[in-house]
């Protein structure tokens, strides 16, 4: 009863003060739904509510009648032949009321609603039967919590809601997370930080130091008034002193913040291919490889620069700014005011270019990994388009994807270059105004020639560096775009996360089972409802016709992706609960097209377990009935296969993978046949191969081979995303049901093709 | 030939006199070709007939047809955009389409793309597409959120 409450509130309380209105003595709430669209597929909510007595929610209104506040509502008194049927397509779901001979209201909503839509409906049944006086006593207890913006139940492990996605952040900070990579190199940043201060610092004393040696040496010889000797050395000394010391200093600051920056990218390229591993498929899916690689390569290439030259830029250049005005303003205030002036107007220029800047080279990175992605996307395929004489066409393909590059990156250029010469502009008018009122300020005698000297040593330096600082701004943008991108793949959540109290899974038994499992890709439901247990062991097939969600099953079981609703189990616990890694570990996998990687047919072989024995590897080999074959190889297991290397048949090719699978030792596998078919003596050979490996495994397999279907301890028939048949092959043919109708089908290809 | 049972569902009546329930309705080419190329199917996928051409159906039986596409498509067409929460993605869109204003979340930049030479689909993070028939006929203020993707 407190579940209830707790969950009664939540609903908007003018809504709960319109049902408690209309509720009889003694009626109480038991749950409630809230949905976004009406019955005519509009924005507006609708709702409906079940009590221990009735269902009452929202009906459309007649054409003609007004709706204020107040929706026009109906109720149901629940009866046995009252039902809530659930409904999904194209990406709008309903729930519809159904009596015995129509249909009485239904209530629709987008995609984010159909988990408490679903839920709703599991609790009106529980409230129907209790109502009929069938219940049994049990409801089910809504464990763990909600997602407050669209309903989805979270498990205790889930930190954030695979369902919703977050909003971004503000972008700005993109650059300032630098800083939590650069944290654990502190001590040489600040040592770097000490080295800029100084080396600014020295820069800034000949100026001041031109003050004293005219004032009091040079203007006086000049008037040919006498003056010590000393004095000029002593001076000049001063002055080729501070030249040195700047030019060490700034060695040893460059040098230091050189390798740091190095270091700060290089641990940044790091994570972020880390992370990217643990990344689930379906975000491999979406961003195109292109587009990764230039992320991991060419934008941490990019910040690299960025710390390196131009941060140590913009540090030391901000710094002089600030000492050289308050020397300045120590001179001669009045001076110093009128010079600095025309900054501000600098600096508003400066701002209105960055965000048209940014967004430019954002542009243009994108631009540019797009071109990439259409060669990352020929190239590898150059067999098919070859064979279907497209060659034209993706020519084609690429110009235009070039031109957009081009394009884009001219129109930024256009505004990057009007920017530069305007800031020269407002530079010489900058020290025209100086020359004009240092003049009229050196006659009436306020300060002296040597003073107004140093003034414009300094302003010049001051003004080359602001005209510097406003091309930074250019590498800033790049930069902060750069980062943009690379933190977007950080900050993706693994769709697959890891659990916050992490159960060991050691080496499991190897029984499965399958929940009520529910999966959608997108908005398109794959898995509507399947449950099924696999014993320790046992070996299942999985059979039914394509696209039924077999495939689907599998990587859920492999946890590639998690189920929406529902639970997979191992060995009786929800495997959301185990560390991803130690989980894999348990499975095996043979697929129908083997990916081999770079390296040789041993490296390939051991993948799974690196630290095998070359006999272990061998022996692998051996039960996979691929030693024979790798024994004839010019380099025997030392052969370099993978794209660039040996070509290997099909057939070879899946005997590696088994014996790949065979040396990692796994309770679980799963295996994906392959459909098309390979000579007699290669197909008895993996057959052979295949016997080995699922000896004592538990084995889930998605069959099409006859020996394969018949060897099945049971099969699991799956059509349109359900399981409609479940038994051996033998007793499925008795039935004479689906599977029964599936085989003779493939028994007659089997006949008229002769495979 | 085609009607609407008491439950809502879509009854065909084939030209055996069969009749079948619960009929779903796809479109072959819903974005080059609406009207034509309507195809019949049992809720197992199997096709039982493809109608060429909508004309070629009585009024009300044609009447019906329109309706459950309309029931079943939903991809709200946008008039106004009111606001864009933040320059990157993913952020939040504030619009007003022809089935009411709504806020949906658009992950990433590849999820707006051209449709034709003056159209628009975004696809929102749940996987739900809005489009916009063209991009000429909104007003500036919408227009810039929209050209600043494109």
């Amino acid at each position: 009863m407190s579940d209830v409450s707790r969950s009664w509130t939540q609903f908007p309380a003018n809504r709960r003060r319109q049902v408690e209105a209309l509720l009889e003595p003694g009626e109480s709430p038991v749950a409630w739904l809230e949905t976004d669209l009406d019955d005519r597929l509009h924005y507006q909510s609708s709702w409906v509510v079940v009590t221990d007595r009735r269902l009452v929610g929202t009906v459309p209104t007649q054409p003609g009648e007004k709706t204020e506040s107040n929706d026009r509502v109906s109720s149901w008194p629940l009866a046995e032949d009252l039902t809530l049927v659930m409904a999904d397509q194209a990406g709008v779901g309903s729930l519809e009321l159904m009596g015995p001979t129509a249909r009485l209201a239904r209530w629709r909503f987008t995609v984010p609603y159909s988990g408490a839509a679903g839920r709703f409906a599991h609790r009106f049944e529980e409230a129907r039967s209790r109502r009929l006086g069938k219940s049994n006593g049990q409801s089910t207890a809504e464990g763990g919590t909600v997602c407050p913006s669209c309903g989805a139940i979270l498990t205790a492990e889930q930190t954030e809601c695979p369902a919703c996605a977050p909003v971004a952040p503000n972008p700005s900070r993109s650059l300032k997370r630098l800083v939590r990579f650069a944290r654990h190199r502190q001590g040489l940043i600040f040592l770097g930080f000490v080295l800029t201060l100084a080396s600014t610092a020295a820069g800034l004393i000949p100026p001041y130091l031109t003050i004293p040696l005219l004032d009091q040496v040079l203007i006086p010889l000049q008037n040919g008034e006498p003056v010590q000797e000393g004095l000029l050395y002593w001076y000049l000394g001063g002055l080729a002193g501070a030249a040195i010391l700047a030019w060490l200093l700034s060695w040893a600051r460059t040098f230091v913040l050189a390798y740091v920056s190095e270091r700060v990218a290089g641990d940044l390229r790091d994570q972020t291919y880390a992370h990217l591993q643990k990344l689930s498929l379906e975000f491999f899916g979406g961003k195109r490889t292109g587009d990764l690689i230039s992320r991991v390569s060419s934008d941490t290439d990019r910040i690299c620069q960025f710390l390196s030259i131009n941060l140590v830029d913009i540090l030391t250049d901000s710094l002089m700014i600030v000492l050289t005005a308050a020397i300045l303003l120590y001179i001669d205030p009045f001076l110093a005011v009128v010079t600095l002036v025309p900054f501000p107007a600098i600096a508003w220029l400066i701002h209105r270019v960055r965000a048209k800047l940014r967004h430019g080279f954002a542009r243009g990175s994108s631009a540019w990994s797009n071109m990439v992605s259409v060669l990352a996307d020929t190239i590898p395929g150059i067999r098919v388009v070859k064979a279907f004489a497209q060659e034209q066409r993706e020519v084609d393909r690429f110009h235009t994807a070039n031109e957009t590059v081009i394009d884009v990156n001219v129109r930024v250029n256009k505004t990057w270059a009007f920017f530069g010469p305007m800031v020269t502009l407002l530079t010489e008018l900058g020290l025209l105004v100086i020359w004009v009122t240092g003049a009229q300020q050196v006659a009436a005698g306020r300060i002296t020639v040597g003073q107004l000297t140093a003034f414009l040593a300094y302003i010049v330096r001051f003004y080359t560096r602001l005209e510097s600082m406003s091309r930074l701004v250019a590498a800033v943008q790049r930069a902060g775009a750069a980062t943009h991108r690379i933190f977007e793949i950080l900050d993706r959540i693994p769709s697959v996360a890891e659990p916050e109290k992490a159960v060991h899974p050691g080496r499991l038994r190897g029984e499965i089972e399958l929940r009520n499992v529910q999966f959608r890709y997108g908005r398109r439901p794959v898995i509507k409802g399947v449950s099924f247990k696999v014993a320790e062991g046992e070996m299942i097939g999985l059979v039914g016709p394509s696209g039924a969600g077999k495939s689907t099953l599998v990587n859920l079981v492999c946890r590639f992706y998690d189920v929406q609703e529902g639970a997979i189990l191992a060995d009786g616990v929800d495997i959301r609960s185990f560390p991803v890694e130690e989980y894999r570990r348990n499975i095996g996998i043979v697929l129908q097209d083997p990916f081999l990687f770079y390296g040789s047919i041993a490296e390939n072989i051991s993948y799974g377990r690196p630290e095998a024995t070359r006999g272990d590897i061998i022996a692998a080999a051996r039960a996979a009935h691929a030693h024979e074959f790798i024994l004839r190889l010019p380099d025997g297991y030392d052969s370099l296969v993978g794209e660039r290397g040996q070509s290997l048949s099909g057939g070879e090719r899946q005997r590696i993978s088994i014996a790949r699978a065979l040396l990692t030792d796994p309770r679980i596998l799963i295996l994906d046949e392959a459909t098309s078919s390979v000579d007699t003596e290669t197909e008895r050979e993996i057959q052979q191969a295949l016997e080995n490996l699922i000896q004592g495994r538990t084995t889930i397999a998605i069959a099409h081979r006859l020996s394969t279907l018949r060897r099945a301890d049971r099969l699991v028939v799956v059509e349109q995303g359900q399981v409609s048949e479940m038994g051996s092959h033998d007793e499925l043919l008795e039935k004479n049901g689906a599977y029964a109708r599936l085989h003779h089908a493939q028994m007659q290809m089997v006949e008229k093709v002769g495979i | 030939m085609l009607t609407h049972n008491a439950f809502g569902k879509l009854v065909y009546v084939d030209p055996a006199g069969v009749e079948h329930v619960g009929i779903v309705p796809v479109r072959a080419f819903p974005f080059s070709d609406r009207d034509r190329w309507i195809s019949l199917c049992e809720p197992s996928g199997r096709e039982l007939r493809l109608i060429e051409n909508l004309t070629e159906l009585p009024e009300a039986a044609r009447r019906t047809l329109l309706d459950e596409l309309a029931n079943r498509e939903f991809v709200p067409a946008i008039a106004k955009v009111f606001s864009v929460s933040s320059e990157t993605e993913p952020c939040e869109w504030d619009v007003e389409t022809d089935h009411g204003r709504t806020k949906f979340v658009m992950k990433n930049e590849e999820d707006i793309r051209r449709l034709g030479s003056h159209g628009a689909s975004i696809t929102d993070a749940h996987g739900l597409r809005f489009v916009i028939h063209d991009m000429r006929k909104l007003d500036a203020h919408s227009r810039r959120f929209v050209e600043w993707y494109l």
